[in-house]
């Protein structure tokens, strides 16, 4: 495995001006004075009915038929879990302070080694302010990304009818800002108007195929701004979102913009929910071009039992020296389904099955059987069927 | 033989009566808020929505300041039906959807009708509900339409 420097460059030294240290001395102050001033005048009691916690668990076996996938492997794993655990502080009625710990485990997928035991998801101070008869947020540090239907609860099982949303959609990246998100929700008379806007950086984490085995990379994406929009229409639940980002790529070798945009569509009537999203990823000194698109279904059988579909379609425009000559690799396809039965509110078993085809794998596959200036020969698709039972709770 | 299946048929149907979720009888509910509340009634879909936090006033002015009874209460199981048109367990999973994406917290959840009567009593803005024989003295009863 080989990690690709992040990118970081020395920022050159910069003086303050008056006004800026100025502003900075005030901050100071009134870090400190706060501090002084709150807490100490708290008793425990009053410390602990300012605390919330949450919890959630998503622990999974899972095995695979033919090729390791998603970190499942042949001979099966348990190791495969996702734990978060959240703690609220309630500074004011407005102010708070948010802190989420992420355990992932990716079973025996190369991206496992690029995880650390446990992470900060998130930390952030949030302040809900009011205008007219629109609520809205200010949240600072590093933050969850309002980016399609799931990303925020990406890693929260009982909230997903499968151990986690489209992998090929939401990609192994993106799942936290480090910058500041200002949101904005305005009903207007039965709809509802919600609007996201944010900037920061974020990390993209990947395996790349090459000649000599597969690569994880970790590139840090910085100056990365955009806006996510929501219309919730009172008409079964529907839900119609949209989401476009740039993003500054840089690594020790190269430096481009991408852009990543998500369009989204939701809707939950009577006992089902249908949901649909496409997800573009270009640009990059702009060898890179990747679409997917999901649709997903879920009926309530019983009040305690589920049954979900998925479909998942990801294409992959490839690149090529040779001028004018451009190809699409069906890099995966995949169908899945799910029965999900309720134990008690909040916590859900599942039991997943995948069929899968494509070049995505945990394994190097053959992608190009043979290439000449009139066009390119893909080796054929190779597949396998995958399983996942598991137990998802929170509370 | 035949012993040995009606044994098997009472074993199950003990089984049945234990361990097997029961259905509960439907239980009626009221809509309590405090005294101060200038609200006399709402439609469903208000007091979904404060319920829900997607509104945090009520219709007519004033911060609302919502509380529910357990998860598990059938009180609670026939108001998530009646307001909010959904289970009680559909209801849950909202809230870890809206706690989970850092968006909001559930409202408090008090563990019977008296607490519920006594923190509405004493929260200005505070909107409850309780079982429909409880008695509601000090508070106000909000008619749901």
């Amino acid at each position: 495995m080989s990690r690709e420097p992040r990118g970081h460059v020395a920022a050159p030294f910069v003086r303050a001006s008056p006004f800026e240290m100025q502003a900075l001395r005030i901050v100071r102050v009134a870090v400190v004075a706060t501090s002084l001033l709150a807490v100490p005048a708290l008793s425990a009691q009053e410390i602990a009915d300012r605390m919330t916690w949450h919890a959630s668990l998503n622990a999974g076996y899972g095995r695979s038929s033919d090729l390791p996938t998603l970190g499942i492997p042949l001979k099966g794993t348990s190791d495969y879990r996702i734990f978060t655990l959240q703690t609220r502080y309630k500074l004011t009625d407005r102010d708070e302070f948010v802190g989420q710990l992420l355990n992932r485990r990716f079973g025996a997928s190369p991206l496992a080694g690029a995880l650390n035991d446990v992470v900060a998801q998130w930390a952030y101070w949030n302040h809900r302010f009011d205008i007219g008869n629109a609520t809205g947020n200010f949240k600072a540090g590093r933050t969850p990304l309002p980016r399609g239907l799931l990303n925020e609860v990406r890693y929260i099982g009982t909230v997903q009818p499968f151990f986690r949303p489209s992998m090929e959609a939401y990609s192994d990246a993106f799942d936290a800002l480090d910058g500041a998100t200002i949101s904005l929700r305005k009903p207007l008379g039965g709809f509802a108007v919600e609007a996201h806007g944010f900037f920061g950086g974020s990390d993209w984490r990947s395996v790349v195929t090459t000649s000599t085995g597969q690569d994880v990379r970790i590139q840090r994406m910085e100056n990365y701004y955009g806006s996510q929009l929501y219309l919730d229409v009172p008409f079964a639940n529907i839900r119609l979102g949209a989401h476009a980002a740039r993003m500054e790529v840089r690594t020790a070798t190269t430096r481009g913009m991408m852009t990543n945009t998500f369009v989204s569509a939701q809707s939950q009537f009577s006992r089902f929910t249908v949901r649909a999203e496409q997800s573009n990823l270009n640009g990059f000194t702009p060898s890179r071009d990747n679409h997917h698109k999901y649709v997903q279904g879920i009926a309530q059988v019983t009040d305690k039992l589920q049954l979900a579909g998925e479909h998942t379609i990801s294409r992959s425009r490839l690149f090529f020296t040779t001028p004018g000559l451009r190809a699409v690799l069906p890099s995966v396809t995949s169908s899945g389904a799910a029965a999900i039965y309720e134990l008690a509110p909040g916590t859900k078993i599942k039991f997943e099955h995948h069929w899968r085809a494509g070049y995505v794998y945990d394994a190097n596959v053959s992608t190009i059987r043979s290439q000449s200036t009139s066009g390119v020969v893909f080796a054929p698709e190779r597949s396998t069927r995958y399983w996942i039972a598991s137990l998802a709770t929170a509370f | 033989m035949r012993a040995l299946v009606t044994r098997l048929i009472l074993t199950l149907a003990c089984i049945g009566v234990v361990v097997l979720p029961r259905t509960t009888m439907a239980q009626g509910f009221k809509v309590v808020a405090h005294p101060d509340v200038a609200a006399g009634e709402l439609t469903t879909a208000a007091a979904s929505n404060i319920f829900l936090k997607k509104d945090r006033k009520f219709p007519g002015g004033g911060e609302a300041n919502a509380v529910d009874l357990p998860a598990s209460s059938p009180v609670r199981d026939a108001f998530s039906k009646a307001v909010h048109g959904r289970s009680t367990s559909a209801v849950v999973t909202y809230w870890q959807q809206q706690v989970f994406s850092g968006k909001d917290t559930p409202p408090a959840t008090k563990p019977s009708d008296d607490a519920i009567i006594a923190f509405v009593k004493g929260t200005p803005g505070a909107i409850g509900y309780v079982s429909e024989g409880a008695a509601t003295d000090g508070v106000k009863v909000v008619k749901i339409k």
